[in-house]
């Protein structure tokens, strides 16, 4: 009998139990899409942003690499069952069935989280906060020079590091994959640009960090009124897609670095939407350029044209 | 008066700051008075609050708490 076949006969019963343990967590993670998708339908999310359910790709993330794992086990050729070995590992490491259940737990907890938009906000607002603090206690010298802002996900993934160099490599390379994959969907909700606020206090930080288009140049009453304002939805909507295809890019990238450099660490920054919004296509057509003389588009329609971002004037006062 | 053994704590946990920013709070809690002492309890309370950051941590915790089970089995 060949060996690979031997092998397989020998995990049956553990096969089986591993496959009736991981069809109950996909019908965990169906349920919670369902649910999801019909919280989103009620709410009209999905409407306005077909493609931004973010709990939803954190679940199809999951499930993928449950699936895949699933199938490296049912596969038993020598690559596959190496698969194998590695969920075995990755579940040890996680504590077995602890792992599942505290991974379901995670989902539930996000997916009734009372308001993403409202967490991301305050996230990137307490991060202008404490820079603020800091830029009073040194005066001249920025914090955001020193410490740009760092995504939610990135500031987890530090810490994931750190607990990953305790285990053995094999356990190391499976849990990577799960879990940065995981860490990479929060980081695209977290920067998920359909959340105005989300979007205003990280332009807020990126001007912050950026030179005479500070918000930190303008008085407290008018850098107050542009956190306010809304950025131009048609501005917003294309940089939504350009960063997404940007940010996509990066994950992918990074995933054939680290397959192609075991255990270095892409060091490559994940683009930000400052990134994608410096570079802005030109949003008038040539007619109308032409009217304007030879001004570039955001002189023609931004007063103050050190102030690259151009944003709605601050709505009337009621 | 704020104790500066709790507030090291909460510099050291939060999900708020990369480690490097967690030096640098460490370092200058000495030079910080205490309005600005009080300020920066406030935000890294405010962070702590945060469900996304709740939820991670205990990740976190359970993935550190499979490593040393796991580097413990392994000895």
């Amino acid at each position: 009998m060949p060996k690979e076949k031997a092998e397989r006969q020998e995990l049956t019963p553990e096969l089986r139990k591993k496959k009736e343990a991981i069809q109950e967590v996909q019908s965990q993670l169906g349920a919670l899409r369902q649910e999801i998708g019909v919280r989103n339908r009620n709410t009209g999310k999905d409407k306005e942003n077909p493609q931004p359910i973010t709990e939803m790709s954190v679940l199809n993330e999951l499930q993928t690499a449950w699936s895949n794992a699933y199938l490296a086990h049912e596969g038993a050729d020598s690559s596959k069952l190496k698969g194998f070995e590695k969920w075995k590992s990755f579940e040890q490491a996680m504590g077995g069935e602890a792992a599942t259940s505290g991974i379901t737990d995670l989902l539930k907890a996000l997916a009734d989280a009372p308001s993403e938009k409202e967490q991301q906000a305050t996230d990137a607002a307490l991060r202008f906060e404490i820079s603020q603090l800091s830029d009073e206690m040194n005066a001249g010298q920025k914090y955001l020079d020193t410490f740009p802002a760092a995504p939610l996900s990135e500031r987890a993934e530090e810490q994931v590091d750190k607990i990953l160099g305790k285990l053995p490599p094999e356990a190391q390379e499976f849990l990577r994959a799960i879990i940065f994959d995981f860490l990479a969907s929060i980081g695209e909700s977290f920067n998920m640009l359909d959340f105005s606020g989300s979007l205003r206090f990280r332009m807020a930080m990126e001007q912050a960090k950026g030179d005479t288009a500070s918000l930190e140049k303008l008085k407290p009453e008018e850098r107050e009124e542009v956190l306010k304002a809304s950025v131009d939805p048609v501005v917003r909507s294309g940089l939504e897609s350009k960063w997404k295809a940007e940010h996509r890019r990066w994950v992918q990238e990074r995933k054939v670095f680290e397959s192609n450099n075991p255990g270095k660490k892409y060091v490559v920054p994940p683009p930000t939407i400052f990134d994608v919004y410096k570079k802005p296509e030109p949003s008038k057509p040539p007619a109308e350029s032409a009217l304007a003389g030879n001004q570039k588009p955001s002189e023609v329609s931004s007063p103050a044209k050190d102030q690259t971002p151009p944003v709605n004037p601050p709505p009337p006062k009621a | 008066m704020l104790e500066l053994a709790s507030l090291q704590a909460m510099i050291r946990e939060s999900l708020l700051l990369t480690d490097a920013e967690r030096a640098y709070w460490l370092a200058g809690l000495a030079r910080m008075t205490p309005p600005q002492l009080d300020r920066l309890k406030s935000i890294l309370d405010r962070a702590r609050a945060i469900p996304w950051n709740a939820a991670l941590k205990q990740t976190v915790e359970k993935i550190a708490g499979g490593a040393v089970a796991a580097a413990t089995a392994g000895k």
